[in-house]
């Protein structure tokens, strides 16, 4: 299979999805004559125009609201929000309108709006440039939020969530643009709330959203090598969340990390976790553990910025000590 | 205020420090700034100053000793001491090298193998759900000073502590299980008085329940296997069936010498409606009840019966009281 860029393949997704259905559009800062900064967009305004690939003054407020009124009037704007960090600036539009207009209007209302933007520490950005504010929006009711974590899925993923009639928060990790990933050329879609299996295994249980599924390889092949075998898995999407295989391999493994980007504290990992100890408690051989960035500001200095976030080596430390029982109360 | 002086770590990696000599004696005063006693490291030797005045009280390390950093050497009192203590350093070998034989990145597992002073047993959730299922005692892993907490290997320790140990009672005991039912007898003594009108038939009730509780207890466990099932009562008489459900209803042929699937007891007529007293060896159906009602009970253990294939036996075994013909046609 040929491969390509995690860019390519969003690249891919949204103009195969704009030749499909012309009622899909971008729109954001940058995207047209730019590509975006991360160049995923390019040669997009070449094919369809200024008027399906729109620039915006640099407003994410005012973008974000003119897209809910797009999608509420019948198009399908997919808003290309240039860093995750700027989420901020559009709450009121994402969370209080397109996630309540189906609800308030007593379903006489759809936003089928996507909203397009990234992740990911270590790529020197600093505190503002730097965060995983994914488990923000999975919070909210209302709000699907798809992680792909390689090409292929970000591909498959984009074009479910162009297909859906609700709102859909699609999180790439941004130092994955140029990774390279086997991407079938016919098409295909990945259904949400449905979790991949990255790599079966017995001992332990590695479950890993977006940048730290690469994370959780490595680890378990670090493990491997020590007699350890782990199983690691991709919900691909947060929301909706594919409880029967992370509670399945929770029951045969006996031992669970949730490793995710995010901030540890209040996060993706807590909740995970938390569902595994409601559901799985009595197939426990060992406290769930998660591992998130660590709650400061992202760091600008290199040498402290890479000590945020989860490492492989991280990974590997804390499974051994599971499963060698002697994870008594975790750090 | 008497002021401990202790080995000083004098290089970035030092663990240990050779005492060269004392330059002072036991006993003798000492003012702040005066060279205590000489240390010699992997690059040089060293003369350490009494970081106080006082006098040399008691001095717990020789010359030409190595002791680790941090440990007291000698103590420096205020007063002139009656006794000045001089001997050896007590070296505690095992801490030094078992730092050094730990990887930094490990935390040091706390192991505690005194149980908790509430008596509480530290233990997995899944460790603590397979003892209850097996029947094992955890506490007597607690007896043998095994560490805790308890995970699922450990329960291999366990099983072999006690290969035939009969469950304990008690919460941590052998889990005891039971499924309770209540069904009209009306069925049953249509059908008794139907065979005795139409057939002449005269056979006791527990012939049907020991043909019914068998076919049952098969179907609740998927199986073409033997069924042995033993019928007593409250008179104490015992007798053992083999496979009741496939013979005749009026002429079930009854064997012995082998342990029975399920004890069926009889306590129908007598105002009890359920016995356990004790441990059994199988599971037990109760069968009690006067007049219009019978009330089914069955008493289990995980390893006798599972709970989802008990619930099967007991609901398939209401249903055929409640419809024998239906079931032996």
């Amino acid at each position: 299979m040929r491969e390509i860029t995690l860019s390519q393949a969003v690249n891919e997704a949204l103009a195969e999805e704009m030749r499909r259905d012309e009622t899909v559009f971008i729109i954001g800062e940058d995207v047209a004559e730019a590509g975006t900064p991360f160049k995923v967009l390019s040669g997009l305004v070449e094919e369809f125009g200024t008027s399906r690939v729109v620039d915006t003054p640099i407003s994410e407020p005012g973008f974000m609201g003119v897209a809910v009124g797009a999608a509420l009037t019948g198009t399908r704007p997919v808003v290309d929000l240039m860093f995750g960090d700027f989420m901020y600036l559009i709450m009121d539009q994402l969370c209080n309108q397109a996630a309540k207009a189906y609800y308030m209007s007593g379903g006489k209302l759809n936003v089928p709006l996507v909203l397009r933007t990234n992740l990911g520490a270590t790529r020197r950005s600093a505190a503002q440039h730097s965060q995983s504010l994914h488990a923000l929006v999975a919070h909210i009711p209302g709000l699907k939020v798809a992680l792909p974590s390689s090409a292929f899925e970000a591909k498959g993923l984009m074009k479910t969530a162009v297909r859906d009639n609700n709102p859909v928060v699609i999180i790439e990790d941004k130092l994955m643009y140029n990774d390279k990933a086997p991407v079938p050329e016919e098409e295909f879609l990945i259904p949400f709330g449905q979790a991949n299996i990255k790599r079966e295994g017995q001992d332990i249980t590695l479950i890993a959203t977006s940048s730290m599924v690469q994370v959780c390889e490595v680890a378990a092949d670090i493990l491997a090598q020590d007699g350890i075998s782990a199983e690691v898995i991709d919900p691909r999407t947060i929301v909706p969340l594919d409880e029967d295989t992370l509670l399945a391999s929770a029951r045969k493994t006996s031992r669970v990390i949730v490793v995710d980007e995010g901030h540890q504290s209040y996060g993706i990992t807590g909740e995970i976790a938390s569902r595994i100890n409601e559901k799985a408690f009595y197939h426990l051989d060992a406290p769930v553990l998660r591992m998130g960035a660590m709650d400061v500001p992202v760091p600008f200095s290199p040498a402290l910025e890479d000590l945020t976030v989860p490492t492989p080596e991280g990974v590997a430390r804390n499974a051994h000590l599971l499963v060698a029982g002697e994870m008594i109360h975790a750090a | 205020m008497p002021l401990e002086v202790i080995m000083p770590a004098l290089g970035m990696a030092q663990d240990t420090g050779r005492l060269v000599a004392w330059l002072k004696q036991p006993g003798e005063a000492v003012a702040e700034g005066d060279v205590l006693f000489e240390v010699e490291t992997d690059k040089s030797t060293m003369e350490v100053e009494a970081p106080a005045a006082g006098f040399l009280a008691s001095v717990t390390a020789e010359a030409g000793q190595d002791v680790p950093v941090g440990q007291t050497i000698a103590i420096i009192s205020t007063s002139k001491p009656d006794n000045p203590v001089a001997q050896a350093a007590v070296l505690f070998e095992v801490a030094a090298t078992s730092e050094e034989e730990q990887p930094e990145h490990l935390v040091q597992r706390p192991v505690l193998s005194q149980p908790s002073a509430d008596g509480r047993i530290l233990a997995s959730p899944k460790a603590r759900r397979l003892a209850l299922e097996q029947g094992l005692d955890l506490a007597l892993l607690v007896e043998a000073g095994h560490p805790q907490p308890f995970h699922v290997k450990d329960l291999e320790a366990l099983k072999s502590l006690a290969p035939q140990m009969p469950a304990k009672e008690g919460p941590i005991g052998q889990a005891q299980h039971q499924i309770a039912a209540c069904i009209s007898s009306a069925a049953q003594h249509e059908f008794l008085r139907w065979m005795k009108e139409d057939g002449g038939i005269v056979i006791p009730a527990s012939a049907i329940w020991a043909a019914f509780a068998a076919a049952a207890w098969r179907m609740a466990h998927d199986s073409r296997d033997e069924v042995i099932v033993e019928l007593t009562s409250l008179g104490g008489t015992s007798k053992l069936f083999a496979n009741p459900d496939r013979a005749r209803l009026s002429v079930q042929p009854e064997t012995d010498g082998v342990l029975p699937d399920l004890r069926l007891q009889d306590l129908t007529g007598s105002p009890i409606t359920s016995l356990n007293i004790g441990p059994s060896d199988c599971a037990v159906l109760n069968v009690a009840g006067r007049g219009e009602e019978l009330t089914l009970r069955l008493d289990f253990t995980p390893q006798q019966i599972t709970g989802d294939a008990a619930l099967t036996f007991l609901t398939g075994f209401a249903e055929r009281l409640e419809d024998p013909l239906t079931h032996l046609i």
